[in-house]
């Protein structure tokens, strides 16, 4: 059986080489951004401490690290939405970190209660329309999108998006149920087409005048206007951005953020990361890289940001949104909203 | 002596619930003969082979190999270790191996030049010399099985089995290459068993012929025995034509007929009869049989006779 | 020797054995070694799924929800799609190879191998390009809403969105058909189709009447492959907003949280696609019959097509590579050549293709090795007892990768092997074991008939047996098959995504990782990548499939 032998000599190596002797930082995270890779580069070279990365959904990220259990070699996980962020928590992933920074910089809002993570970036979900087709004065809130005026007009991406599902949440904690069920079948049968492709779709369709409003992230926007392709940065210039309830309980946001993990065996400097993504610099990075907004109060905006304006956000502790979060995917079943 | 070969109650049960291939079976094989094993297809002749050469493991019953056991309840042999010679139906050539390497395969560990004398004198024994470096797709239908045989006899197996190694042939290919291995089998004093459907071949090649019927042993004899006493219909069937006068089966040719009264001579009436060439045949009906079969025998030397003679039979010592 | 009984033997005499003598002969090991290590291989493969399926009676909150909204949706866009990419591989298929097999014309020989590239292109990346489809449409559609209201409107972008969703799954998958069938028809005996013809029979009299009915086997073979391929895919059909089941178990999972829900529609598909392996099984049965026969029918010459009717040909076969291949390929090379001059020629993921090498390489060759193993370890010992679990190792095929992988960590969780090489081979392996199975199996059964119990009889042993005689004479069987599991694995993409060593990346989870940022151009190049290795591959492939199909002929 020399061929077999030859195989099991062959995978023991290759197991030996990616099993490197020095303990480097290891994050998982659901953050695709390629800005993402200079933060880490910044953070290496201002603590020494090397970091490896495993991107993938941040769902197949934690039932990874419940498999994993104690084994782990993971130190922490970061995730581009909050209610990610409680499940987690909820499944004991995180332990409690005890920062000053962190309390300090953070606003209430966007981190745990009890202290287990924390945001580091924070995007609105807002509307975009087509100035020529769309009276802004007709927009108002999420909630008016419900009317059937809008029927053939609105744009959104699947509900298995998590913004969408927070956005609902969100709604949910705002009315209950009931109201925030017949608002998601209202808005499906108000949809130009069945819901597909991602947040930059729903911009480059509206652009396209396939539809009049959709509900997108602040930085799908940003992005696209800084797009390499003529293209996109064309269809981003024809629409505008909207700000919804500011009348009422603000916009909807949402952040990225970061716990360590309970199974690290180095928490100290998964903190450290933490508090390093808090600071001035990389704070003042995310407006520009991945046009997100700073967690931290007091950061300067990028010029386009200061364009679309100061806006009222809904105050809600993001905390809620894992709470409400599963129940959303239950209405968007109920209300046919793909 | 002791048996080359024997079989104690063996048996064998592909699908539980269904008819064994074969049931109970028991069987003695000298050495240095020939048994011919003949059998409806499904009678379990294929069946038996395998499991004599331990391709097949039987589900009860024991195997004795010269005097030891090889198989039974709680000890199997593999076939590598039997020392047996198999003869398949399709020659089972490798196809990616030489002649020379073919029937080198099966050859112990032996210095080169041995092995090839060895094989240049099996060979030559088969009249194949010179054949040592083509590949088996070059050889025609015959060499092909001539050269299955020798692989077989390479090692110089204990037992050598064939399983129908000539029905692919054509008739007078397959009479030159029986003639051929029967007498090798002679010389080499190979104790050898031979399945076949062919009558012929059986009653040729055998020194004994078993005939098997739904995985027993129906009849074993001389071929002698077999053909002109068949124990059965079964039995009689398989070698030709048979005729049923009381208890026992007669063979055509064993049957006699004459124009007056003899005593132990039985009484018929002639149905028909007609001109078959070499012989006539003529088709009688039994006067005091109890069954009104037909019997069917050969007058090599009379004309035709008219429908309703009446005639006597009387059976030849056989 | 000591007394003691391997599990195997006590599995067949253990019947009413009261008696006990000592073994007089030795049983080797090896003969014991295979009817111990199959069983155990088998056990080691289908262990995840089954850690995984001893779950699905725990609390599933979520799955009366899921029957009472949206479960009969999935299924009927899980049906509709199947059967909608079905018919049109189908007709892209069937005159393709019905052409190239019996007719010489201009190209016909490179379109005989050329027709199989795209298996090269991943579903997921001829997505990325052909969502432009829909895009252009969009004018139109705001001129039908502005003319015809929105329910015409409505009416036509479904249409579209689903037709080019049909086409683009249709065109990377067709070649599992065109391949079974180029087979089917180039060993119908040509005695029939010559004798329809001196009938007077027209060419395509003769298709429909004789030569069609004759590759039914391979005709819903084919078509098996491709429905299963549809029904596991979840890269192109999120793309396009059609939610099948597949869709339905990520969702119930990641955004309801409940795996028992997801796990139970994994196994509804399971059923389904059992149920499909039981029509194919069904109908290989038959299939094995006219192949025996149609082996010794030997070939006849192809029949020249010249002129107007050559073109005609032509650009029957030209059209399905087009869609699966050729276009795919111009808009990546155009998306990479913009990108290379965007970033420069610097950043060319190289370490990456370096990854998936070596990952789809290791997996192929341990794959087909254990393939090998459990085939042969079959043919020693026909019994049930071996044959059921085999034939349950190769059910992590039909199983989204994704769900094998949650499978493979509850497994491997245990043992702490989770992102190593191991644990992503492993993943692999129980996914696409029976892409080895199936062929080895028949490669077996059809070149080696009784060649091994020859070698046995002939004082061989079962290892010795194996590596003199099968293992030879299956040579290009087992290429084939490691070819076609180095394909698979290079374009697979769940199943790496999260099971991968950490700071390890593959092409295919860097394709997907830009297009999720809708970097479009800049995956092109890893894209690229995947289809030019997965292209080779399948070309050394088919260069051994004719060259061997040559000298069998002689």
């Amino acid at each position: 059986m020399h061929i077999k032998r030859a195989i099991y000599t062959t995978l023991f190596s290759f197991a030996f080489l990616f099993s490197q002797a020095a303990e480097p930082l290891v994050i998982y995270s659901h953050r695709h951004y390629q800005a993402d890779e200079d933060i880490y580069k910044a953070f290496t070279e201002q603590t020494g401490i090397e970091v490896q990365v495993l991107k993938a959904g941040a769902n197949e990220l934690m039932e990874r690290l419940k498999a994993e259990g104690e084994t782990s070699k993971a130190d922490l996980l970061l995730t581009s939405d909050a209610g990610r962020l409680g499940e987690a928590k909820a499944l004991g992933l995180f332990t409690r970190i005890d920062s000053e920074i962190l309390t300090q910089q953070v606003p209430e809002a966007y981190r745990d209660p009890d202290g287990t993570w924390y945001g580091f970036s924070m995007r609105a979900r807002v509307l975009v329309y087509a100035p020529d087709r769309v009276d802004v004065a007709g927009l108002s809130s999420y909630e008016a999108l419900a009317d059937a005026a809008w029927r053939g007009r609105i744009l959104a991406r699947s509900s298995n998006n998590i913004y969408n599902q927070s956005l609902l949440a969100s709604l949910i904690a705002a009315h209950g149920k009931a109201e925030a069920l017949t608002w998601a079948t209202a808005v499906r049968k108000n949809m130009a087409r069945p819901p597909q492709g991602s947040d930059r779709d729903q911009i480059r369709a509206v652009a396209a005048g396939l539809g009049d409003v959709a509900i997108v992230n602040t930085y799908y926007l940003g992005l696209l206007l800084n797009s390499p392709e003529p293209k996109d940065r064309a269809a981003a210039q024809k629409v505008k951005i909207f700000f919804p309830n500011q009348s009422g309980r603000g916009t909807h946001v949402n952040i990225s953020g970061g716990g360590v993990l309970a199974a690290s065996k180095q928490k100290a400097n998964a903190q450290k990361f933490l508090e390093f993504m808090v600071s001035e610099d990389i704070q003042k990075s995310f407006p520009g890289n991945t046009y997100e907004y700073p967690v931290v109060e007091g950061i300067e905006w990028s010029a386009l940001q200061k364009s679309w304006g100061k806006f009222k956000r809904d105050p809600l502790n993001l905390a809620q949104l894992y709470e409400d979060g599963k129940e959303a995917v239950r209405l968007f079943n109920l209300a046919g909203w793909e | 002596m002791t048996p080359a070969l024997e079989l104690q109650a063996l048996s064998r049960i592909y699908t539980r619930g269904q008819a064994p291939a074969l049931n109970a079976l028991d069987l003695v094989v000298h050495p240095g003969e020939t048994l011919a094993l003949v059998g409806e297809s499904g009678s379990g002749k294929s069946t038996l082979l395998r499991l004599i050469c331990g391709l097949e493991k039987p589900d009860a019953g024991r195997l004795f190999l010269n005097g030891t056991c090889i198989a039974d309840r709680d000890c199997w042999t593999p076939p590598e270790q039997r020392n047996m010679g198999m003869v398949f139906q399709d020659g089972a050539l490798f196809p990616h191996l030489s002649v020379e390497e073919n029937i080198a395969y099966g050859l112990k560990k032996s210095c080169r030049k041995q092995k090839c004398q060895r094989i240049e004198s099996l060979l030559c024994l088969v009249g194949m010399d010179g054949f040592q470096k083509r590949y088996p797709h070059e050889l025609s239908g015959g060499e092909r099985q001539r050269l299955a045989v020798i692989r077989s006899l390479a090692p110089e197996p204990d037992i050598l089995l064939l399983d129908e190694p000539f029905s692919n042939l054509d008739p007078a290919l397959r009479r030159n290459l029986r003639t051929d291995v029967m007498e090798i089998f002679r010389e080499l004093k190979t104790t050898a068993i031979m399945v076949t459907h062919d009558s012929e071949d059986a009653l040729h090649v055998g020194d004994r012929v078993a005939v098997l019927r739904k995985g027993q042993l129906e009849q074993i004899g001389t071929p002698h025995q077999i053909y002109h006493v068949p124990a059965s219909g079964y039995s009689a069937r398989i070698f030709g034509e048979a005729n049923h006068v009381g208890k026992r089966w007669v063979r055509p040719e064993d049957m006699e007929l004459i124009a007056a009264y003899a005593p132990d001579a039985l009484p018929v009436i002639v149905e028909t009869s007609h001109d078959a060439g070499r012989h006539t045949e003529i088709w009688v009906r039994p006067q005091n049989q109890q069954d009104n079969e037909i019997w069917v025998l050969f007058d090599p030397v009379g004309p035709p006779l008219p429908a309703g003679t009446p005639a006597w039979v009387q059976l030849k010592k056989v | 020797m000591k007394m003691e009984k391997k599990p195997s033997d006590c599995l067949i005499w253990r019947v009413g054995s009261k008696l006990k003598r000592p073994f007089r002969y030795t049983i080797t090991s090896e003969s014991d070694g295979w009817s111990l290590s199959a069983p155990l291989l088998c056990l080691l493969i289908i262990s995840p799924l089954l850690t995984l399926l001893s779950g699905i009676w725990d609390s599933a909150p979520a799955w009366k929800h899921l029957s009472e909204t949206v479960l009969p949706q999935y299924f009927l866009n899980t049906v509709w799609l199947a059967l909608a990419v079905s018919i049109v591989a189908t007709l892209m298929a069937l005159p393709a190879a019905w052409l190239i097999s019996q007719f010489s014309f201009p190209g016909q020989k490179i379109l005989a191998w050329a027709m199989v590239l795209p298996l090269a292109v991943p579903s997921y990346v001829a997505a990325f390009v052909y969502r432009q489809v829909p895009e252009s449409a969009i004018p139109f559609l705001v001129h039908l809403r502005t003319q015809f209201g929105v329910d015409t409107y409505l009416f036509a972008e479904g249409l579209i969105r689903k037709g080019t969703l049909t086409l683009l799954m249709a065109a990377v998958l067709y070649p599992y058909l065109y391949l079974s069938l180029r087979t089917a028809f180039a060993t119908q005996q040509k005695g029939v189709i010559e004798a329809a013809h001196l009938l007077g029979r027209s060419s395509s009299r003769v298709f429909f009447t004789v030569a069609l009915p004759l590759a039914r086997p391979a005709l819903i073979a084919g078509i098996t492959l491709i429905i299963m391929e549809v029904i596991n895919d979840y890269g192109a059909v999120y793309f396009m907003g059609v939610p099948t089941l597949t869709v339905g178990i990520f969702r119930t999972w990641t955004g309801l949280g409940d795996l028992t829900s997801a796990v139970r529609l994994a196994g509804i598909m399971v059923l389904a696609v059992f149920f499909l392996l039981g029509i194919e099984q069904f109908q290989r049965g038959k299939a094995r019959f006219s192949d025996q026969r149609a082996s010794s029918a030997p070939h006849g010459q192809l029949r020249p097509l010249g002129g107007y009717n050559g073109i005609l040909a032509l650009i029957t076969c030209l059209i399905p590579v087009s869609f699966g291949f050729i276009l795919p390929c111009l808009q990546l090379l155009q998306w990479a050549k913009w990108s290379i001059t965007q970033y420069g020629l610097g950043q060319l993921p190289w370490s990456r293709m370096g990854h998936s090498l070596l990952l789809a390489l290791i997996t192929a060759i341990v794959l087909t090795t254990i393939a090998v193993i459990l085939n042969f370890a079959q043919r020693l010992h026909p019994r049930p007892w071996l044959q059921l679990p085999i034939r349950f190792a190769g059910v992590g095929y039909a199983i989204p990768g994704a769900v094998v992988a949650v499978g493979i960590m509850l497994f491997l969780g245990k043992i702490s092997l989770i992102g190593t090489v191991y644990a992503i081979c492993f993943g692999y392996v129980v996914r696409f074991l029976a892409v080895g199975l199936h062929p080895v199996r028949a490669g077996m059964e059809k070149v080696c008939g009784s060649l091994d119990q020859a070698s046995r009889v002939l004082g061989h042993t079962p290892t010795q047996t194996l590596f003199k005689v099968n293992l030879p004479l299956i040579r290009g069987t087992l290429f084939a098959v490691i070819m076609l599991v180095f394909v698979d694995i290079l374009k697979e993409l769940p199943m790496t995504m999260i099971l991968r060593p950490v700071d390890f990346d593959t092409l295919a989870t860097l394709a997907f990782g830009l297009a999720v940022e809708s970097r479009i151009a800049e995956c092109a190049i890893p894209s690229l990548m995947i289809i030019f290795l997965a292209g080779v591959g399948l070309f050394s492939l088919n260069r051994l499939l004719s060259s061997s199909s040559r000298t069998t002929e002689s």
